[in-house]
């Protein structure tokens, strides 16, 4: 089965924080949050600005929250994504620790939780961020054709030894 | 191949066991994580007070598990305690009984009577937690909550602990009863009531190597299943506490963020 992942187009990115909402209510993630708008401040004095980088998990190749797991509750199906079974976690927070992104979450029960790629959602459909996005920043699919749609605008797929599955035109 | 025999062999074995399924399950995850912040933090950022305050609350008191509720937070006070005092006197009892020259402490039955008492109340303790965690599972099963249940962990652990009162219970079954055997609690009480029964027994030896083969399993079993929590959870929330790791994690989320290109660094 092709991989999956994301495109995002951080210049199209307004920081409305819709994706966040439709992640929190499709997922019904309660107090943590899957998918963050993080603010990334550039440039220097006078020539200031902030860019918004909406951030999921970014199910990496070689995932170091699945690596760092002692007790193997974080798997990577077939297709990429990166998932946690809760029945199988003890809450020790290593992936957290080991994750270059700040991505799994701890809520009040102590076990972690992180984006699923809208597990239940058939795959044909876009994902809930993907689909309530008004400017089109988000984009989920195939690695391949994510690569070949970054290509033409200038593109670059996130770096790092995880090798997460996105791609950031900036 | 005598029961005895079939003892030294496993013994080691499971203590082996345990260092592997530690090397295996939790050093080398502890190097990835590592690994992926790339940096150490050195000794004299440690920060003792906030270090001291998480493992008052997360190991001492367990307040995290407390914040989910009452009963699992008691369930997992008597295991989790139960389980380290019966440790720390079965330890005492072996070095104080078979290693140490002890004899002032020993003298008059008193020493050897609290390393009894001792053993009997963590031993108990651990009995009514684990059979609060198995009432449990069965009543959470099917739900969202039986994601906090360890059914065979729990199992385990309570053969052990049955195994070692069943053993015991025969051993007093078989001497006769001295000033201050109440002390010994449920062993001796045990011995009591199977005073008497002559095909039982006799099984003491047999029901004390079972004991004593399960314990050493179950500490094997502690590095190659979710019991791991014992050492990992700790860890994980202690790391949580320190202020220079928090950051260094800040940092390295940023860079993480800002990597333009896969293979850089």
């Amino acid at each position: 089965m092709a991989s999956r992942g994301w495109l995002f187009d951080i210049g199209k990115c307004t920081g409305c924080y819709a994706c966040e909402v439709a992640c929190a209510t499709w997922n019904a993630t309660g107090a943590v949050s899957w998918r963050q708008i993080v603010k990334i401040e550039t440039g220097v004095y006078p020539n200031v600005g902030t860019r918004n980088l909406s951030m999921p998990c970014l199910h990496c190749d070689h995932a170091p929250c699945l690596q760092s797991c002692p007790v193997g509750a974080i798997t990577k199906r077939t297709d990429g994504v990166v998932l946690v079974d809760q029945a199988t976690c003890v809450g020790c927070m290593f992936c957290f620790w080991a994750c270059p992104f700040g991505v799994p979450q701890f809520g009040a029960e102590g076990k972690m939780s992180k984006c699923t790629f809208c597990a239940d959602r058939p795959a044909e459909l876009p994902r809930a961020c993907e689909e309530v996005c008004p400017t089109k920043a988000i984009i989920s699919g195939e690695m391949a054709d994510l690569e070949r749609l970054a290509a033409k605008s200038g593109g670059e797929r996130v770096g790092g030894p995880a090798a997460p599955a996105m791609f950031v035109i900036r | 191949m005598t029961l005895m025999a079939l003892f030294w062999i496993l013994i080691p074995l499971f203590i082996g066991a345990l260092f592997i399924g530690l090397y295996r399950n939790l050093f080398s995850k502890l190097a990835v994580i590592f690994g992926a912040s790339g940096r150490f933090i050195p000794l004299g950022a440690v920060d003792a007070a906030a270090l001291a305050q998480a493992y008052a609350d997360e190991v001492v008191v367990q307040r995290r598990i407390r914040l989910r509720g009452r009963l699992p937070w008691t369930r997992h006070m008597l295991i989790s305690w139960g389980f380290s005092v019966l440790f720390v006197f079965d330890i005492l009892t072996a070095l104080l009984t078979k290693y140490l020259p002890s004899e002032p402490f020993m003298t008059g039955n008193a020493g050897w009577l609290f390393l009894k008492f001792g053993l009997n109340v963590s031993g108990m303790v651990l009995l009514v937690g684990l059979l609060i965690a198995l009432v449990r599972g069965a009543m959470t099963a099917g739900t969202d909550e039986a994601k906090f249940n360890d059914t065979p962990g729990t199992i385990f652990l309570l053969l052990v602990v049955l195994t070692g009162f069943i053993a015991q219970g025969l051993h007093f079954a078989n001497v006769p009863a001295q000033p201050g055997f109440g002390w010994i609690l449920l062993g001796y009480w045990m011995g009591e009531a199977l005073r008497g029964w002559a095909p039982y027994t006799g099984s003491y030896s047999f029901f004390w190597m079972t004991h004593a083969v399960l314990a050493s399993g179950f500490l094997a079993y502690l590095g190659w299943s979710r019991m791991i929590h014992v050492f990992a959870a700790p860890l994980g929330r202690i790391f949580y506490s320190q202020p220079a790791i928090r950051e260094a994690k800040v940092r390295t989320v940023m860079e993480g963020l800002l990597k333009p290109r896969v293979g850089s660094r």
